[in-house]
């Protein structure tokens, strides 16, 4: 009896073994320090517990004030983001044509460049003497330069900027598992095309759409670059006053309970979005997904039900009067106008996502001393400065090695995890695996200062190591999910077939399952890479004198000068990551030729 | 042919992928209640030809007639069918109520009307408990059913069925072929059918319309096919019949067909051969007795066992003829019939009518 448990147990520990590597580090270097950082909110600075630091946050409406303001923004961004990404996700899922194609290319462009050579972009297009302004003024529509930026305007223009492709590609899988006979039985079954789609399309798209409402919320909750560069002092958010209470006076204890109180937001939200639709929505298909229970589970169902129906009386009502008044076109089952507003929405959104970063180069080569458009003349000095200054160009070198190292790191790190996940019983799965994706919810700024001070005791702080721990930390949930997804679609009998042709398992292994997932492998490293090369927040942190990494350098010069300096060193970012991109995709495609 | 009361009348229908010809002028018509199936390999044109009277493919040239109504060019959602997806498409967040309700409610039928009708046609289906389930929450027979029930409560003029029994296993397929033709005959529906199977197609319809390469090759009763059918494709398609080549040698009442000088064999004449021709003929295995040493038959082809196969109810033995052709012969089994070996010399008779002359 004692025995059978205890060899049950053992046998679950064996079934852990791949998970082991993953849970030892996240433990380490994310459970852990954020741990302590929580732990030094709840004692003053003698190191007694004491309700101190909360006092100080509630003493005064200012911190509240703050996180009202940034829940408001984040508010905004979900809801526009939301509502622009559906149309482009709604394309590209039902439309198989070359077009969209080139439409997932232009979305997946902002993803490989720099967050902040976006943000600096924007300054480019919306500052008084910017893109925007100047194309206004020329066509005679303003005479004074609108303010665009250094406001809410310029923060949501940026923040829904960056969220767009995150928010495109959480919802598409789910609209990409809605059948189209769907649709096509609605309509033999005597449904418009208008009630088709609010009727059958829409509510069956929800779940994506919710689910990315949620990671646009959460993420865009921790933001701090894009306020700090396009708003004014009216758009601080809590991000920006923590980096602030640790820059100018390290009172960690207080940083610790704005951490707090940042940590329980977002995990509220999360809770909250758990209870009314299910945390399963977050990848589910549109078949799986079913409303979860509870009285606020209901209320929403109920709410969403009335309004799609009101939607499909309206599409209903609005396509038989077009009949009747004679505005309808003769041919119905032709592209009509309501396709044509379609493909125009598609086309300028798919415009402000792709294109912005374009507007950094021509700056670059600008006599001006600002980010003025258009650019004055032309001059390589900001190039020459930027390669004869020992500091760029050390910053980059480090910058490329710090990312191939924590690429490294977390694909050794994820991938057997992922093979664990995708192919194994394993005992408390759900947990494991929340733990293995929490790095992606808890805003950065906390895992940051957690790491901070916890190399403050390690003497890890200004070492390339701890960047690379710390990236690595960010970087797993990311190489994991992209192995999930690639082992989910791997035949698996192509391995019992190899057996039955007698393989053992490292033979199979290594003759057929790595050289099908090989591309999978290589898109999460280059993954972790691109996480660690844009990383921002642990750097301004754990780097100190000689080790900075390119966006550090970055922050710290346009926080003195936004200049075009940083026009070139932004160019120069943009045209190394393409070649880095386009150099991967040749590599997967030969790979898959063979 | 044309009918004015056809329930649906495709003329010279036309589609094309690009290089690919989809289909290339197909015809046909449709009376009120017929079961008309449309059988063929795939990439034959059946689903395209189903497609376009769903109005869910754009045809390049002809016409569809639906109930009197030029229809070619109407969206689906007007045409007044009703369509079984290969599927089911059940909508997956509505109840099987809110499935059956929904044809209804987007013709704004009154509430109490379409909660009647509704479980009108459940009880149909023998489906009235499961009215509150979800889709998911039955099997695929069940899905199936509630699939005929949201096709058939608000009475279309034509029902569509796109290879509806494909997804589900052979036994219940089966079950399911009997509901689907219980169900034709007890509302009288008008079905338009499409399938790759030859039995599903024999067992249901009034109508089979035999497709190849987009192209109707025959189209009528399934004895009429089965026993007389006009091409080596068709007979081919249907069962497995043997095949055998000779040339017309001698035309009276009957034709005498020479197998290469090695036997004579009679057919009933068909217009259109001459002496001389080289020509195809089928005979079906069922059709061919073995015969014993004293008796006769209208034809007679001697030959020698090759094989014996025993496959339950039915027998099958390969002979080949002293033309070298291997001719398959099928036979109820009796245990005395065990008793032919490879080897052993045989004759096989059948009737002049059971050879059905080939056109090329």
């Amino acid at each position: 009896m004692r025995g059978s448990s205890r060899r049950s147990l053992h046998r679950g520990l064996l079934r852990l073994g791949p998970l082991l590597p993953m849970l030892a580090f996240l433990s380490l270097l994310f459970l852990v320090p954020v741990a302590q950082l929580l732990l030094l909110s709840v004692e003053d600075n003698d190191g007694n517990l004491s309700w101190i630091q909360y006092r100080r946050l509630f003493a005064s409406d200012a911190y509240v004030r703050v996180l009202l303001i940034t829940l408001k923004i984040s508010m905004w961004t979900t809801l526009i983001t939301v509502v622009a990404a559906y149309p482009i996700a709604y394309r590209l899922a039902t439309s198989k044509t070359r077009s969209s194609g080139i439409i997932m290319l232009l979305v997946l462009l902002p993803l490989w460049t720099s967050f902040l050579v976006r943000t600096f972009a924007w300054i480019v297009l919306l500052g008084r003497n910017g893109v925007i302004n100047g194309l206004l003024k020329w066509i005679g529509l303003t005479d004074a330069p609108l303010a665009l930026i250094y406001n809410s305007t310029g923060v949501l223009i940026g923040m829904t900027h960056a969220m767009l492709p995150l928010a495109i590609f959480t919802m598409l899988p789910v609209m990409q598992s809605i059948p189209g006979d769907l649709v096509r039985a609605a309509g033999t079954l005597g449904a418009r095309p208008g009630q088709a789609f609010w009727l059958v399309y829409f509510p069956l798209s929800l779940p994506g759409v919710t689910a990315s409402g949620l990671m646009v919320f959460i993420t865009s909750i921790g933001f701090f670059i894009t306020p700090t560069f396009l708003g004014g002092n009216g758009e601080m958010m809590i991000t920006q006053v923590i980096i602030e209470q640790i820059q100018t006076l390290p009172n960690w204890g207080f940083a610790g309970a704005v951490s707090i109180l940042l940590l329980l937001t977002t995990l509220g939200f999360v809770a909250a979005y758990d209870a009314i639709f299910g945390m399963s929505n977050l990848t589910p298909t549109a078949a799986e997904a079913r409303p979860s229970s509870g009285f606020l589970a209901e209320a929403a169902a109920r709410i969403g039900k009335r309004l799609t129906h009101t939607m499909a009386h309206l599409a209903g009502g609005s396509s038989r009067l077009a009949r009747r008044i004679g505005i309808v076109r003769r041919n119905p089952m032709a592209q009509g106008k309501s396709g044509r507003i379609r493909l125009f929405v598609t086309v300028l959104v798919v415009a402000f996502i792709a294109f912005p970063p374009i507007f950094i180069v021509p700056i670059s080569f600008s006599r001006s001393e600002f980010m003025d458009w258009p650019p004055k003349g032309f001059t390589l000095d900001w190039y020459a400065s930027y390669f004869v200054s020992g500091q760029w160009v050390s910053g980059t070198v480090r910058s490329l090695i710090v990312g191939v190292l924590t690429g490294l790191l977390a694909t050794v790190i994820a991938a057997p995890a992922a093979f664990a996940f995708t192919r194994r019983e394993i005992p408390g799965r759900s947990i494991w695996y929340a733990l293995a994706l929490s790095p992606l919810i808890v805003p950065r700024i906390i895992i940051a200062l957690g790491l901070f001070h916890l190399y403050a005791e390690l003497g890890l702080i200004g070492t390339s190591l701890g960047l690379v721990l710390g990236h690595t930390v960010l970087a797993i949930p990311y190489v994991m999910l992209t192995m999930i997804a690639v082992l989910r679609l791997y035949d698996r009998r192509l391995d019992q077939a190899a057996a039955t042709l007698g393989a053992n398992k490292w033979n199979t292994f290594w003759r057929v399952t790595f050289p099908l997932i090989r591309p999978g492998i290589l898109s999460g490293f280059l993954f972790a890479f691109l996480v660690s090369f844009d990383e921002l927040t642990i750097a301004i942190f754990v780097t100190g004198g000689l080790t900075v990494t390119l966006p550090k350098l970055m922050w710290d010069a346009a926080l003195l000068n936004v200049n075009p300096g940083l026009a070139a060193v932004s160019t120069i970012m943009l045209v190394f990551v393409t070649c880095l991109i386009v150099g991967a995709e040749i590599l997967r495609r030969r790979s898959i030729r063979k | 042919m044309s009918n004015p009361d056809a329930k649906l009348r495709v003329q010279e229908l036309r589609k094309t992928y690009g290089p690919v010809v989809a289909l290339k002028g197909a015809s046909l018509e449709l009376r009120e209640g017929e079961f008309l199936t449309l059988l063929g390999p795939s990439g034959s044109g059946k689903t395209t030809l189903l497609m376009s009277v769903a109005g869910l493919i754009e045809p390049d040239a002809g016409e569809i007639w639906i109930d009197g109504k030029l229809s070619t060019h109407t969206p689906s959602f007007q045409r007044d069918i009703g369509m079984v997806f290969q599927n089911y498409a059940l909508f997956p967040h509505m109840t099987v109520f809110e499935n059956v309700a929904f044809p209804l409610q987007m013709r704004r039928r009154r509430d109490t009307d379409i909660e009647r009708a509704v479980n009108e046609a459940l009880e149909v289906v023998q489906l009235g408990d499961y009215a509150r389930r979800y889709p998911r929450e039955l099997s695929g027979g069940q899905q199936q059913r509630v699939a005929l029930a949201r096709c058939f409560v608000y009475r279309p003029s034509i029902i569509l069925m796109d290879e509806p029994l494909g997804a589900l296993d052979k036994n219940l397929r089966e079950q399911m072929q009997l509901e689907i033709k219980q169900l034709h005959t007890r509302l009288g529906i008008t079905v338009l059918y499409v399938t790759h199977d030859q039995e599903e197609a024999l067992t249901l319809s009034d109508t089979v319309c035999l497709m190849n390469g987009g192209a109707i090759e025959q189209m009528g009763a399934p004895a009429e096919l089965y026993f007389r059918p006009v091409n080596a494709f068709v007979a081919n398609f249907l069962g497995s019949p043997n095949i055998v080549s000779g040339s017309v040698a001698e035309l009276g009442p009957t034709a005498k067909i020479s197998l290469d000088g090695a036997a004579t064999i009679s057919a009933p004449h068909r217009p259109g051969i001459s002496v001389g021709q080289a020509i195809k003929m089928m005979i079906r295995p069922e059709s061919i007795v073995l015969l014993g040493a004293q008796d006769s038959a209208e034809n007679m082809l001697r030959g020698s066992i090759k094989d014996v196969i025993m496959m339950g109810a039915v027998t099958r033995y390969l002979v080949t003829a002293v033309t070298g052709d291997v001719i398959g012969v099928t036979q109820l089994t009796r245990e005395a019939t065990g008793k032919l070996e490879p080897g052993n010399p045989v004759t096989l008779g059948w009737r002049i009518e059971e050879t059905v002359l080939l056109s090329q």
